[in-house]
């Protein structure tokens, strides 16, 4: 194999990537540089816009409906975490474009305060790349990338809904690019009255639960010189949620939050050498009012500073060298939470190598050692190997080492923030196997994870609750997809099913983690004829215990959720679809005692200029 | 490796997971609609979930029955934060903090009766005199004060400010003894405790304003409980050198002190046929209520419990309730207050914060 081999397996979906007469490469540029090698070790699961759009409501459905990951809601819209693989939601790192967007806060995503169609493409992955993504990315990661296209002249569309509660979702995207210069805007506005019942659970009404979301994201790339190319992405979100009550006389809550994310790139690219400059900025503010009508009563702010320098080389074409230097200033101010002007800085050095024995079989081993002020953190190593056993089989092993350090509020909310917190740390390992026969792809996916040192927040003898390390938790189960695409003549058929089984187990008790559903399945098919598409997806959760102690009577009972939709495109630019959700009318809840919808409905039309 | 065996191995590890499946069984107690000769038990829920709930156990602890709020109101959540329950005549009233409401039920059947909401803000404790009911507010913020309302019809009467804390409340006397004062923590680790004062204010139910302030003395001990016994209001007071209990007689103010000097951080006070109980350091105490000096030994030393939450001691016998990591049942163990020895222990609701005589 030589070198170009390589180089176009690993800049595979690179854009300006270009030399020679490797002119065929497609001019798309990810601005995640790494996310084109982590697929050369990882199953990266990818939804595009146009699927998304089937779960249009937030990112809550999206991940629900086509993704094996978990999603506790506290009613639509409302808060929202992931569980991928039995772990936690401090263990899931969400990653916009490369940079870890967790709160430094929380320590974890908040779901439904990420903009669903704000992103070009979500990838979805299960286990650890911790070496790339840092601190957090235990049991999976979801990226939220956006890409930029050259030479496409100037493109337009809209998209515009009407669903039931009071819900509208507008999205407005245009792009102007030539053969050096490409540039991106987009603007989303959601909004709902959310105001849904559900009669047979428990009487429910979704009383206080209205949201808004607005979301703008600005991309822009100059190639500056041969090799040589500049990018800009921003994206500002600003959201407010209300917090459901159950009854009137209860005091209504809400939540705002406005984000702030920037990132400039500078590549420089040879045909052995691959350098990406980035400097990023991220901002996170949000304010929690335990009455609507008064003034906020708590919130905080989270300032990032970020330098990172990925510098990638081929030794020779079967070897590959990539070292990942970082460093962060992590600034944080709360208010009333006791958390004053927090600085700290975090650097890292990561180092991947890369062996590509032959064209069916290759290597990556990494190591990481971040550098946290005033904090001693472990060494993150990782392995993965990648074969081609047979045309129809392909194994990919990984193991891992990783860890999750504490967020601001373990470390510093007053009372309780507890300086002395070791990090989780987690020993993963799985193994894919996938099988290609006559167009269908299978896979499956044995794993095992190993944490110690969870972090609880316990009532001290003081009073108060404060974080402390407590137990030990393992999670074994197997991931297993089906995806199968195929056109003919007019007609094109698509589908993926996904099935998987969590067993993750509190070692001190031997029971299963709350809120980890022993199976989940998740399926959606796609058919198209010419100019009408319809689909079809469905999700079924199996039970879900709801406490520490696997109690039955307390488990949300298992469901099974269909949704379905139909859309017609006329003149080549004009679509107009419908949706019904839910069309069994399935009570169900992913957060005991909030039931989420039941049928409801939705139009949309979407212009393509 | 051939591949047929790579093959099996993952179909194997397979099964494997999908053989692992525990089946416990649900076990349903007998429904039982009187709730007499027993003790009523709140489990106080989650503080995000509406999981509060009321759980009977027969005065012979023979017979448990969980979540009979619900059970006898078509299934009808109670909300979440049971705070507390008081009982007048032949009603029991639910007090929720976070609903802001205060649930009136049979306390016999536990049917429904009324629903009050008017004023209330955090509503904490409950207390009653004459026709009159008094209920404190408290948002560890900008709300504290005691609700006045009319035992006939659930009016509102008044509001009664304080300065600081509004939290227990007792009738001992003819008069409504209130809380006052309670704890702040430092903002630096390691968040020292201190006393937001000394402060137990007497209300008088005729004419609904406060007729004294009793200040109890400066000793850097933080007020922790307080309660009624035989006419009299009993205050508990601690910190980490010793602990005071102040008997208060609420038609003057006056009071007298017993000192514990050997146990330091005595929280949770309650009396039963003469006899004080209280818990430090994971130990019960007893003593006379007219002893002078602290017990040298203790009634009960608790062992294998994350967090003891509720307690009480009726008619002879101790209950306790570890809340545990307050997401799963409470466990609830019963001990005979003269010796100390274990009678039986339950599982009961989330987060069990009380025991009441019914």
């Amino acid at each position: 194999m030589d070198i170009k081999k390589s180089l176009v397996l690993l800049f595979s979906s690179y854009g300006c990537f270009l030399f020679g007469q490797e002119t065929a490469i497609d001019t798309v540029y990810v601005f995640d540089n790494q996310m084109s090698k982590v697929k050369l070790f990882h199953k990266v699961s990818t939804i595009r816009p146009e699927d998304a759009q089937k779960n249009s409501t937030n990112l809550s459905e999206i991940l629900r409906f086509q993704s094996q990951v978990y999603i506790k809601e506290n009613g639509r819209g409302a808060v929202s975490s992931p569980s991928f693989r039995g772990t936690t939601a401090q263990q899931t790192a969400f990653v916009w474009n490369g940079i870890n967007i967790n709160s430094q806060f929380l320590g974890q995503g908040d779901v439904n305060n990420i903009p669903s169609m704000g992103f070009d493409r979500l990838e979805v992955k299960s286990g650890s790349v911790g070496v790339v993504y840092g601190s957090g990315a235990i049991g999976g990661t979801v990226h939220l990338n956006n890409s930029l296209e050259f030479n496409k002249g100037l493109q337009a569309s809209l998209f515009s809904e009407a669903a039931s509660f009071g819900t509208y979702n507008n999205l407005v995207k245009a792009a102007y690019s030539d053969r050096k210069f490409s540039f991106k805007l987009s603007g989303n506005y959601s909004v709902s009255k959310n105001d849904y019942a559900v009669e047979e659970s428990r009487n429910y009404i979704n009383r206080n639960g209205e949201y808004a979301n607005t979301n703008f994201n600005f991309a822009a790339a100059y190639k500056i010189a041969p090799h040589h190319q500049v990018s800009w992405i921003s994206e500002f979100f600003n959201g407010t949620q209300h917090f459901p009550v159950f009854f009137d006389s209860q005091t209504k809550t809400k939540y705002e939050t406005q984000n702030v994310r920037s990132l400039l790139v500078w590549d420089w690219n040879t045909s052995k050498l691959n350098n990406v400059f980035r400097a990023a900025y991220t901002e996170e503010n949000f304010q929690y009012f335990d009455n609507i009508s008064h003034p906020k009563s708590s919130g905080g702010t989270g300032k990032n500073y970020i330098l990172k320098n990925d510098f990638n080389y081929f030794l020779n074409p079967k070897w590959n060298l990539n070292i990942i230097g970082e460093f962060q200033v992590n600034k944080g101010e709360g208010y009333i939470s006791g958390i004053k002007n927090i600085s700290r800085d975090v650097g890292s050095l990561a180092g991947l190598l890369r062996y590509f024995a032959t064209g069916d079989l290759r290597f990556e081993a990494g190591i990481k050692k971040d550098f946290v002020e005033g904090y001693s953190t472990p060494v993150l190593l990782s392995f993965s190997g990648n074969l081609n056993v047979a045309k129809w089989y392909n194994l990919n092993l990984n193991a891992a080492k990783n860890f999750r350090y504490p967020s601001f509020n373990d470390l510093y909310w007053q009372p309780g923030g507890n300086m002395e917190l070791r990090p989780e740390t987690a020993y993963q390992f799985d193994l894919k196997n996938q099988f290609t026969v006559a167009g269908v792809k299978l896979m499956l996916t044995p794993y095992y994870i190993r944490t110690t040192d969870m972090i609880t927040w316990l009532p001290s003898n003081m009073g108060y609750y404060s974080p402390i390390n407590t137990y030990k938790v393992q999670s074994y189960g197997l991931e297993s997809q089906i995806e199968y695409e195929k056109t003919y003549g007019r007609h094109m058929l698509r589908a993926n099913l996904g099935y998987s089984y969590t067993k993750s187990v509190n070692l001190e008790t031997d029971k299963q983690m709350r809120y980890v559903p022993l199976h989940k399945f998740f399926g959606n098919i796609d058919y198209r004829y010419s100019f009408l598409k319809v689909y079809v997806q469905g999700m079924y959760n199996g039970l879900t215990y709801t406490d520490s102690e696997e109690k039955r009577s307390d488990a949300l009972q298992p469901y099974f959720v269909m949704n379905t939709g139909i859309s017609g495109t006329f003149l080549k630019k004009y679509t107009i679809g419908g949706k019904v959700n839910n069309i069994f009318n399935e009570i169900y809840e992913t957060m005991a005692y909030y039931p989420l919808p039941k049928r409801n409905y939705s139009v949309y039309l979407n212009i393509n200029f | 490796m051939k591949i047929r065996k790579i093959l099996s191995l993952a179909f194997a590890s397979a099964l494997l997971f999908n053989i692992a499946c525990s089946d416990d069984e649900f076990v349903m107690e007998t429904p039982k609609t009187d709730y007499t000769n027993g003790i009523i038990i709140t489990n106080e829920g989650g503080f995000t979930t509406p999981t509060s709930e009321v759980s009977y156990v027969s005065s012979d602890l023979m017979l448990l029955q969980n979540g009979i709020y619900g059970a006898n109101n078509n299934k009808e959540i109670l909300g979440n934060v049971l705070q507390t329950i008081g009982f007048k005549g032949n009603n029991a009233y639910l007090v929720m903090n976070t609903p802001n409401k205060i649930e009136i039920v049979d306390r016999y059947t536990f049917k429904k009766q009324a629903t009050v909401t008017a004023n209330l803000d955090n509503p904490r404790y409950i207390a009653y005199s004459g026709n009159q009911y008094y209920v404190t507010n408290n948002n560890f913020g900008s709300v504290k004060k005691i609700n006045v309302y009319n035992s006939s019809d659930n009016t509102f009467v008044k509001s009664i400010n304080f300065d600081r804390y509004a939290e227990k409340v007792v009738e001992a006397g003819g008069n409504i003894v209130v809380q006052t004062d309670g704890v702040y923590y430092d903002s630096a680790p390691p968040y020292a405790s201190h006393p937001t004062g000394n402060t137990i204010t007497i209300i008088n139910p005729s004419s609904n304003s406060v007729s004294t302030t009793v200040s109890l003395p400066n000793t850097g001990a933080i007020i922790k409980d307080l309660v009624s016994y035989n006419g009299s209001a009993y205050v508990l007071t601690s910190n980490s050198t010793a602990s005071y209990i102040y008997k208060i007689n609420t038609a003057t103010g006056a009071y007298q002190t017993t000192t514990l000097t050997t146990i330091p951080q005595a929280d949770k006070l309650k009396i039963d046929s003469d006899k004080f109980y209280f818990v430090a350091n994971s130990k019960i105490y007893s003593m006379n209520i007219t002893a002078t000096t602290a017990p040298s030994s203790a009634l009960v030393t608790l062992t294998g419990i994350t967090s003891l939450y509720g307690f009480n001691v009726i008619d002879g016998k101790l209950y306790i309730a570890d809340a545990k990591d307050f997401t799963a049942d409470s466990k609830v163990s019963v001990y005979n207050a003269n010796n100390g020895s274990l009678l039986t222990s339950f599982n009961t609701g989330i987060a069990t914060n009380g025991f009441y005589k019914n």
